[in-house]
């Protein structure tokens, strides 16, 4: 019976070196595989065992390899300050801790707070830039609008004599065309780029006729007319096929 | 020197030989939580690493730290690695990184850069050392590599012709047992126990002197 028991320990002992064989050789797949990483689990005197058996498969396999390796024999204590380290690597990220052991050796989780984006603080200082930059055009864009208003406005005020006869040589017509013509050359004419000399007659023709105002009319660029004479055509055309 | 990440990217590095990747499988349960495994992994490649760093260090008790280093690089890394290179060519380059930055930090000169950084993996599997010196050698590794080196060479001689050449085509030629049993034209299961009694054979007579060898690096 003893004798049974010797061997069949003996066989086992065999059969496992023989798989460790294998698997040095990467050859162990599947059942085979997970049994052969069972020995390696814990501390007994068969896992160790089964480390020492792996070591020398290895350090076989290298004194074979290569003469230098022969006399390059790593030792245990490498091993087990690695050990250490890793349980520390394994505490700081317990996604890589062995699976039995997970929950029990992780880190408290705090539940309370809730997890961010990494990126969460540059989304919001992303939100803040985009809000100023909007707050900054809308800033411009009134100034612009209002500079230019005010400006003209004050330009006519202050060539009372001139914008006011156009004014009045012109309200039978009373359009804005006339206006804003009179307000063009009084805004050359007071910056002395220019001094355009106007005839009345014309101004209160072309007041008249404003489909045939133009740039060339007035002759100075005047895109503002030019867009309020295409505009009403189209009123027109309208107007006649819908009768 | 260069600011090369120390963990490489693996889809950069190419696989040295067309042998089967004996790693995979242990990779692959290391990123599943199994420490286990990559201490399977450090005890395989310790001894390779070591030497490697031993190469490009002058300071000995360097070699063990860098050597450490690596494999906490490496493990943390681990989830990264795809597995389009060997685990051993993707460690290897860590290992190097890692040592060049040590010698950056310390200010310190390699002592042989030319032939750590420029040999492929295949040329360190068979690398000859004679022509190679190490800086920390003593009388008495020198006397001690030698023995062991004569002790393995007469036990690959003592072994019966079936039985060598298994455990050649597999640890010097890195063949898969499948290839080897074509090769010898018989199952897979002899090969499995035709390389394991190899093995068993030389460990017996080297064994001893492996053992005489604890603690000593070199």
């Amino acid at each position: 019976m003893v004798i049974t028991d010797m061997k069949t320990i003996q066989d086992a002992a065999l059969y496992r070196r023989i798989q460790l064989s294998a698997l040095a050789d990467g050859e162990l797949y599947g059942e085979e595989f997970a049994e052969a990483m069972v020995w390696f689990e814990g501390d007994s005197p068969q896992a160790e065992q089964t480390r020492a058996t792996w070591r020398s498969l290895h350090v076989v396999g290298d004194v074979l390899r290569s003469d230098e390796l022969a006399a390059c024999h790593g030792d245990t204590a490498f091993l087990t300050r690695l050990q250490d380290t890793l349980k520390q690597e394994a505490r700081l990220h317990p996604a890589m801790l062995p699976s039995s052991n997970r929950g029990v050796d992780a880190v408290p989780h705090v539940q309370s707070a809730p997890l961010e984006s990494a990126n969460e603080p540059v989304f919001r200082w992303k939100w803040a830039a985009g809000l100023a930059s909007a707050a900054a055009v809308l800033a411009v864009s009134w100034n612009l609008v209002g500079g230019v208003t005010a400006g003209a406005g004050a330009q006519l005020a202050q060539n009372g004599t001139s914008s006011t006869a156009l004014a009045v040589q012109a309200a039978d017509a009373s359009s804005a065309v006339s206006q804003v013509a009179a307000a063009v050359s009084n805004d050359t004419s007071g910056s002395g780029a220019a001094v355009m000399l106007r005839n009345p007659q014309l101004d209160a023709m072309i007041a008249a006729h404003s489909q045939l105002g133009g740039g060339s009319a007035l002759q100075m660029p005047s895109g503002f007319l030019r867009n309020a004479t295409f505009d009403a055509a189209p009123n027109r055309s309208v107007s006649g096929t819908s009768r | 020197m260069s600011d090369s990440p120390i963990v490489p990217d693996d889809t950069t590095v190419h696989a040295a030989a067309p042998a089967p990747d004996s790693d995979a499988l242990l990779v692959e349960r290391t990123v599943a939580g199994d420490q286990h495994a990559f201490e399977l992994l450090v005890i395989k490649y310790q001894r390779r690493i070591q030497r490697l760093i031993g190469r490009m260090v002058r300071d000995v008790d360097l070699v063990d730290d860098i050597a450490q280093e690596t494999f906490i690089r490496a493990y943390r890394a681990l989830p990264k690695f795809r597995g389009e290179a060997q685990f051993y060519t993707w460690l290897y380059r860590i290992a190097v990184n890692t040592a060049k930055k040590f010698l950056l930090e310390l200010k310190r000169d390699p002592t042989v850069t030319a032939s750590a950084f420029g040999r492929s993996d295949e040329d360190d599997e068979t690398f000859n050392a004679k022509n190679e010196p190490i800086s920390d050698e003593t009388p008495e590794t020198v006397l001690a590599a030698k023995e062991i080196a004569n002790a393995v060479n007469q036990a690959m001689l003592a072994l019966p012709e079936d039985l060598r050449q298994a455990i050649t085509l597999r640890e010097i030629e890195g063949l898969s047992y499948e290839e080897i049993a074509q090769l010898m034209a018989c199952p897979i299961g002899t090969v499995r126990s035709r390389i394991f009694r190899a093995r068993e054979s030389i460990s017996a007579k080297v064994g001893p002197l492996l053992e005489n060898q604890t603690g000593k690096r070199w």
